[in-house]
């Protein structure tokens, strides 16, 4: 790809997580320690990854459209997973 | 008949299934991540192993390769049977070529050993005993995909939804399955039993 000089960089970061109705048995784990330690009763506690990376883009939509196809093709898989942007700001 | 047998970086069951292949009659070739055209084989074998190390997901990075891409036109042209077996049956999930995908086991271990199970192809049920190996084995699904399941365990080793171990697609031409076949099939391994699945697929072939 030929990234011409008004090419903005962005940097994003992402959150991918299993789906509410898949069963999370890493957090289930942890969810059950928590309350075997006494610290909490009903932590309902959900895992995931965190994705951080650069983005090259015109503008900001171009950068949005750009990261949500990254997120949806390649670093989730819709059936179980479902991401979330947490950040996409501007890199000077 | 042409047998390919697709090796990725990280795939290590090809030896076993190619052996198998051979043992069943196929003319058998290895092919690699970049080969575009599947024209000249009659069947595809996506076999086990840790592709591209299993990154992101188990068959994220190998969904991308030009050869699950030519999978689709192969498909398309109804030119023959794809089989995935194992980290095989990861790769056409994600590619969603079969629905459905494949997460963490429920006891969050690597489960090696042999499993039985109950097959059930064509209205005929037949209990077998296969070995599986996985990590990322739990079949989850949305919908409903009961009439396209051939495979299922009797002892569930890893929480599969429905305690499905494999299934095909529609048209019975696309076929993955959690235990490893080519790991019961010769006198060294754990009985006979993959020698099933192998005939399942040629008597596929020979339907036409």
């Amino acid at each position: 790809m030929i990234i011409l000089k008004s090419m903005k960089n962005y940097a994003a970061k992402v959150i991918v997580s299993l789906r509410d109705d898949v069963k999370d048995t890493q957090g289930l784990s942890v969810d059950k320690m928590l309350k075997r330690l006494n610290i909490e009763e009903n932590a309902n506690f959900r895992t995931g990854k965190f994705y951080s990376f650069k983005i090259s883009a015109q503008n900001l939509d171009s950068a949005k459209e750009k990261l949500n196809f990254i997120c949806s093709e390649i670093l989730s898989n819709k059936v179980v997973e479902k991401y979330e942007i947490i950040d996409l700001k501007e890199l000077k | 008949m042409k047998a390919a047998v697709v090796v990725f970086l990280g795939t290590n069951c090809q030896v076993e299934t190619k052996a198998a292949l051979e043992a069943y009659g196929f003319e058998t070739k290895y092919v690699d991540s970049n080969t575009k055209n599947l024209d000249e084989f009659d069947c595809i074998f996506l076999s086990g192993g840790f592709s591209y190390g299993d990154y992101l997901r188990s068959g994220r990075i190998a969904k991308f390769t030009p050869l699950v891409e030519s999978l689709y036109s192969y498909v398309e042209k109804q030119r023959g049977v794809i089989a995935g077996i194992c980290n095989g049956f990861q790769i056409l999930c994600e590619a969603h070529l079969l629905p459905g995908a494949l997460i963490e086991n429920d006891c969050l271990k690597f489960v090696c050993k042999n499993t039985p199970l109950e097959l059930d192809f064509n209205g005929t049920k037949k209990k077998i005993n296969l070995p599986v190996a996985h990590r990322e084995g739990k079949y989850f699904y949305r919908g409903d995909v009961s009439e396209f399941v051939f495979l299922r365990y009797l002892k569930n080793p890893n929480g599969s939804k429905d305690n499905i171990a494999g299934l095909y697609d529609n048209k019975k031409r696309i076929m993955g399955l959690m235990p490893h076949p080519e790991r019961a099939f010769f006198n060294e391994n754990f009985g006979f039993d993959g020698r099933e699945i192998f005939k399942i697929i040629k008597d596929e072939l020979k339907r036409g």
